[in-house]
């Protein structure tokens, strides 16, 4: 079925957490002796495909399932139900950029390194790119809780991108940081375009969206509300950004009711 | 106002899961709005516009057609039309999420198997890194590792050898370096004990940002407590010297000893580190559980003065294997194989842990990285 123009293909995915009132609750569940939790979709249903090349924006409010969509492309989660099939190496950037906090920049590099199954004489290699990429001077010898988060946020984001992946899944991870070195990571982000890789985009910035992205995925409350052209998609967000900020408080508990289930 | 099914209005499916609904350009003033259905349920409503064309973007399989409402903004009026159907089939046909095949303990195992020979190489790497860093944010930095054991041989040696047995050889051997042939297994049993079971817990922090095969974390554990071991094992060497053992081709049974202990400790680490992922609980429990198993285990005490049934039960005991291994070898000159029956047990159990262990962590796997 997986047939080599595409990057990512979903089929009726769902992600569902178990969620609990109390500890108690939780362990009664766990033991088996009480159905205490309740399943909360994060992510209902959802089938896709996206083709090699293609630069895709996901868009929706907060809670909509963005980042959980994000995290099981990713590899990072895994879908509870469905088929997800991921065609090439996965490499997410996003804020908390999962570094060790005790280890020094350097030291990160080289455990991320490994983490993914290089040599060491792999990494080294790699380094000094990475290094002068992320451009945190003398630091890069400290530990890094001793950073900046804009410190942070570089360092993860140059050994993700230098890693060489074929799918990049971005997670709002361009939102921190001063201009300059998101100019430089969209420079990056460009150059990984024009080499045919597919790109996830995760980002509240409608206008990031649309300058970037070749197709949009609009999720709402864990589906795909729409999923087509960036030039299609964005204008039906933008109508609905509008109606939903002029919504009070209990029109949109309304609107949250009332959707199609 | 009647609805009139028209060629007014149509759907079309353009490409792959675009729909496009629209109806005839009636010119200037009018306004286009569309609702969409699909299996008779509006999902949509697209606002007027003085758009004719609308397009949606189906996900899910089902019937769907919109229902076309044009106002006239300069002479007043209203009309509507329904477009066609449109049967839009969403990719593999069917509104179920395939169903994933139940797999057998045996299939798991094998999985996981393949899976650590495979990222072996990726394992033995980050031990070896994992170890370096260990032990780095202090001033004496590895010179613990060894200080550490020494401080402790030197305590137990007092209490038991002087004090309980006053000095008193085992055998022939002087205590203390039957003492520490046990000790030093010890050593490594308990770390790995301990720290295996918050194997996946421990680094999963790291991991929450990336694709990580954590079933191999046990076993990275294990290996990092081996190069510990392997330290300790050139003070043990030492000592034997002082004390007049000299290496004979006995000593090679180690390799065996410590293979063996590394499955053991692997087999159990791959279960362990599954329940404290559940319940951080379960690792305080198995601190006090191991203290408690080293005093259990006649690894300071000899078994000689223990009742009949009591040395039988401690046959049992998988880490008395590794202790008793290990002084057969260094100072009583026996090898492994000359107790086959034991040796075919001890296995059995490795195996028969590293089956549940497989099972626990294919079944529970896709859950870790949720759990935290």
């Amino acid at each position: 079925m997986m047939n080599n123009d595409f990057a990512v293909i979903a089929q009726h995915i769902s992600k569902i957490y178990r969620i609990y009132d109390s500890k108690g609750d939780r362990l009664k569940d766990l033991i088996g002796l009480k159905n205490a939790g309740e399943d909360f979709y994060a992510i209902r249903d959802i089938s896709f495909s996206v083709r090699k090349g293609e630069i895709i924006g996901l868009l929706g409010l907060n809670g909509s399932g963005k980042s959980t969509l994000a995290n099981m492309i990713a590899g990072v989660s895994v879908p509870t139900k469905g088929t997800l099939t991921v065609a090439g190496k996965p490499s997410m950037i996003a804020i908390s950029s999962g570094l060790n906090n005790n280890l020094t920049g350097i030291e990160n590099i080289d455990m991320k390194g490994l983490m993914i199954g290089m040599t060491q004489r792999e990494i080294n290699a790699l380094k000094n790119d990475i290094i002068e990429f992320a451009d945190i001077g003398r630091f890069i010898n400290q530990p890094v809780k001793t950073y900046s988060s804009g410190m942070k946020s570089r360092l993860g984001f140059a050994i993700s991108i230098n890693i060489n992946p074929d799918i990049l899944i971005i997670d709002e991870a361009l939102s921190v940081g001063d201009s300059t070195f998101s100019n430089k990571c969209l420079e990056r982000i460009n150059s990984f375009r024009e080499r045919g890789k597919t790109i996830f985009f995760v980002s509240h910035s409608i206008s990031q969206v649309r300058d970037f992205c070749t197709k949009a995925i609009w999720l709402e409350f864990g589906r795909i509300r729409a999923f087509g052209l960036t030039d299609d998609v964005i204008p039906m967000y933008e109508r609905f950004i509008r109606t939903y900020n002029g919504m009070s408080a209990e029109e949109r508990r309304e609107y949250k009711m009332n959707l199609p289930h | 106002m009647a609805m009139t099914q028209s060629t007014a209005a149509f759907a079309e499916l353009e490409e792959e899961n675009k729909l496009v609904f629209g109806c005839e350009n009636k010119g200037a003033g009018y306004l286009y709005a569309f609702y969409i259905y699909l299996n008779d349920t509006l999902i949509e409503k697209i606002p007027y516009s003085p758009k004719c064309r609308t397009v949606f973007w189906a996900t899910l399989s089902g019937k769907y057609y919109a229902v076309v409402f044009v106002k006239n903004t300069l002479a007043g009026g209203k009309d509507r039309f329904k477009t066609n159907e449109l049967i839009y089939q969403a990719e593999e046909g069917s509104l179920e999420a395939p169903s994933r095949p139940k797999k057998t303990v045996w299939e798991n195992s094998m999985e996981i198997l393949k899976e650590t020979v495979l990222q072996f190489p990726m394992i033995f790497r980050l031990a070896l890194f994992d170890y370096k860093l260990e032990n780095q944010d202090t001033y004496l930095g590895r010179l613990w590792n060894i200080l550490t054991p020494l401080i402790q041989i030197g305590t137990f040696w007092l209490v038991f050898g002087i004090g309980l047995r006053q000095g008193n050889n085992v055998g022939e051997v002087p205590f203390v370096i039957w003492m520490v042939c046990g000790l030093i297994p010890w050593f490594f049993i308990n770390q790995t004990l301990v720290k295996g079971a918050t194997s996946i817990y421990a680094k999963a922090n790291t991991l929450s940002r990336m694709k990580f095969p954590l079933v191999t974390l046990p076993l990275e554990r294990t290996l990092v407590e081996m190069f510990e071991h392997l330290m300790m094992l050139v003070i043990l060497f030492i000592m034997l010297f002082c004390f007049g053992y000299y290496p004979n081709w006995h000593w090679f049974n180690l390799i065996y000893y410590i293979i063996y202990t590394a499955c053991f400790l692997t087999g159990l680490s791959l279960i362990t580190s599954v329940f404290t992922m559940f319940a951080r609980d379960f690792s305080k429990l198995l601190q006090s559980l191991t203290r408690l198993l080293f005093y259990l285990t006649p690894i300071l005490w000899d078994m000689g003065r223990m009742p009949e049934f009591y040395q039988k039960i401690m046959l049992l005991n998988p880490i008395y294997y590794s202790v008793t291994g290990f002084r057969e070898s260094l100072l009583y000159e026996t090898s492994f194989w000359e107790s086959p029956d034991k040796a075919a047990f001890f296995w059995t159990i490795n195996i028969l842990l590293f089956l549940a262990g497989s099972t626990l962590q294919v079944k529970f796997r896709d859950q870790f990285i949720d759990l935290l």
